[in-house]
Order: structure tokens, then sequence, then C-alpha cells
């Protein structure tokens, strides 16, 4: 099923769903987008307060789970590999490291929400910072809580096709004549990872020199 | 192990490389310039994942042309808005 099978030059092989999933892809990007822009203008107004509130972020975990999410794009990637070119059993094991890897790195990511709240870093609450930029540094964890909650929820929605997808590849659903499924999985699951590729420099390497 | 398989593992590592630098850099007091270091590698890595673990490298024209799209007009409203942002100190003021 091609869709652009008559334009000349490129390989003609983007299949309907395909088509419809970058669709939907290119509308989270501007999703996540807004967040970004959103990001950029409260730290053009709140320069130093973002410094010194991205100083108090946690960039052990932030780093470790960032190792963890580029790792799991890669296994992903491997697992629809290995489905197209018929290694079910590879496929179905290289997708159970990237649902493992991906439990990890919601772990993670709430073992450091743990340490947010226990540091008073919540903005809406009994908040830790009190000097005169405090303001700007609500701010700051304002969208640090926003954006990773909101990629958090992408990451979840992602474990649950993940695990949809191991179920399938388990039981033979999916094969190297049916693929589709698992593709789009990966495709999904990559841009879960671009968000964090983002995320990560902007909230937790602001200030650290 | 496949050639297409250690091409992959070759830009996962590359992209892992590019997060050392990434963290690496910003120990190193450069002012506004560590930011501009770390969006960028970020950018880079993002290039990476986007053309080999998402495939654009072998996409068709309308795959290819919807990716590039969506980030073409994040682009634009985030320009475009920005022309308000800052501009707020200088224009009536």
């Amino acid at each position: 099923m091609s869709v652009n099978a008559d334009l000349a030059g490129r390989r003609a092989n983007d299949s309907e769903s395909e088509v419809g999933l970058w669709v939907f892809l290119a509308s989270e990007v501007m999703f996540f987008g807004l967040l970004f822009y959103g990001y950029t203008i409260t730290r053009m107004a709140h320069p130093q307060a973002f410094a010194i509130a991205s100083a108090h972020t946690d960039v052990l975990l932030g780093s470790l789970n960032a190792l963890v999410i580029f790792t799991s794009s890669l296994t992903v990637a491997l697992a629809a590999r290995s489905l197209r070119l018929g290694a079910q059993r590879a496929s179905f094991w290289l997708l159970a490291v990237t649902l493992t890897l991906g439990v990890l790195f919601l772990a993670i990511k709430c073992y450091e929400y743990y340490g947010d709240i226990d540091k008073h870093l919540v903005p809406w609450g009994d908040f830790a910072l009190h000097g005169p930029l405090a303001g700007g540094e609500r701010m700051f964890f304002f969208m640090y809580f926003v954006m990773t909650g909101a990629h958090a929820i992408h990451l979840t929605v992602g474990l649950g096709l993940l695990a949809f997808m191991l179920a399938g590849v388990g039981r033979g659903a999916y094969t190297q004549k049916n693929t589709e499924a698992v593709e789009l999985t990966a495709l999904y699951w990559a841009v879960v990872d671009t968000v964090w590729i983002f995320l990560y420099p902007i909230l937790y390497l602001v200030h650290r020199s | 192990m496949t050639s297409g398989a250690l091409r992959l593992i070759g830009v996962w590592l590359a992209v892992i490389v590019l997060l050392g630098v990434s963290v690496g850099t910003s120990y190193i007091p450069m002012g506004q310039f560590n930011s501009v270091v770390s969006v960028t590698i970020a950018f880079i890595q993002a290039f990476l994942v986007w053309t080999f673990f998402m495939r654009l490298r072998w996409s068709g024209v309308l795959v290819r042309l919807i990716a590039a799209v969506g980030l073409i007009w994040f682009l634009l409203l985030l320009g475009l808005s920005l022309t308000d942002y800052l501009t707020r100190h200088t224009v009536g003021s």
C-alpha cells in the first residue's frame, strides 16, 4: 500500500499507517513545542533564577535516565529490525529489554520526584528557595514538573504499547509478514526518547559550572 | 550481527558520547555559551535518532516532508512569537 508510488527518486515505501503516525508525531512536536516555548519565554524573563533553580535538580539521576532512555531507543529500533528480518525470538527479547528500560526510567524518575518533594522543590507547596528570585525559581520548577510530567505520561503510554507488542510477538501475532504495529510502536518510542534529549540539557544543565 | 545492526549500535554510541560531551562541557564555565553547546548537541542527537532509529534515511518523500513540516512549523511559531517577547522593552518605552 504505497501512498506515493509515483514520486520518483526515492524508494516509495511509506505505508498509509506510517504516514498517519508521522502526522501524529508532527502534532506531538507542536504539543511539546508549546511547552518548550513556555520554557523559553519564562527563562528569558528570569535568566538568573533559572540558572540557580536548575542547579537544584538531580543531575546524576537525570543523566542516568538519559542513558537508560537513549539505550532503550536503540533496543526498540533493533527489535523492529529483527522482526523485519524474521528473527522473532530476537525481536521478543529486544522488546522485553526496551520495556524493562522504560520501567527503570519511570522508577528512577519517581525516586527523583520523591527527592524533589523531600527538598521542598514543588512550586505550589512550601517552597524551599526564599531569596529575591524565588518567583522565577518557582517558575522553573513549575516548568520542570509540567514538562517531565507530560513526558512521563507519554512514556507510560509507550510502556502499554510495548507490553502489547511483546505479547503479540510472543504469541506469533506479529511476524515478518506483519511488522507494522511493532514498527509504529518503535517510532512512537523514539519520539518519547527525543523529548528527553531536549528536556535533559534545558532542565539539568542550565548552570553547573 | 549484520552491518545494519552494527550501524544502529554505532549511532547509539555516538548519542551516548554526545551525552558525555554535553555533561562534561556544562561544568566548564562558558556563561551563556554553555546552553548554546548543550542545546546544539541535543539537536545533533535528535537528528541521529530521527535519521537512523526512526528510519527517515530510508523513508519516502511523504514521511520526510511531514517530519520536516513538523519542525519548520514549530520554528516558525517560536520565531514569530519571540518577535513579540524580544521587542517588548524597545517598543513604546
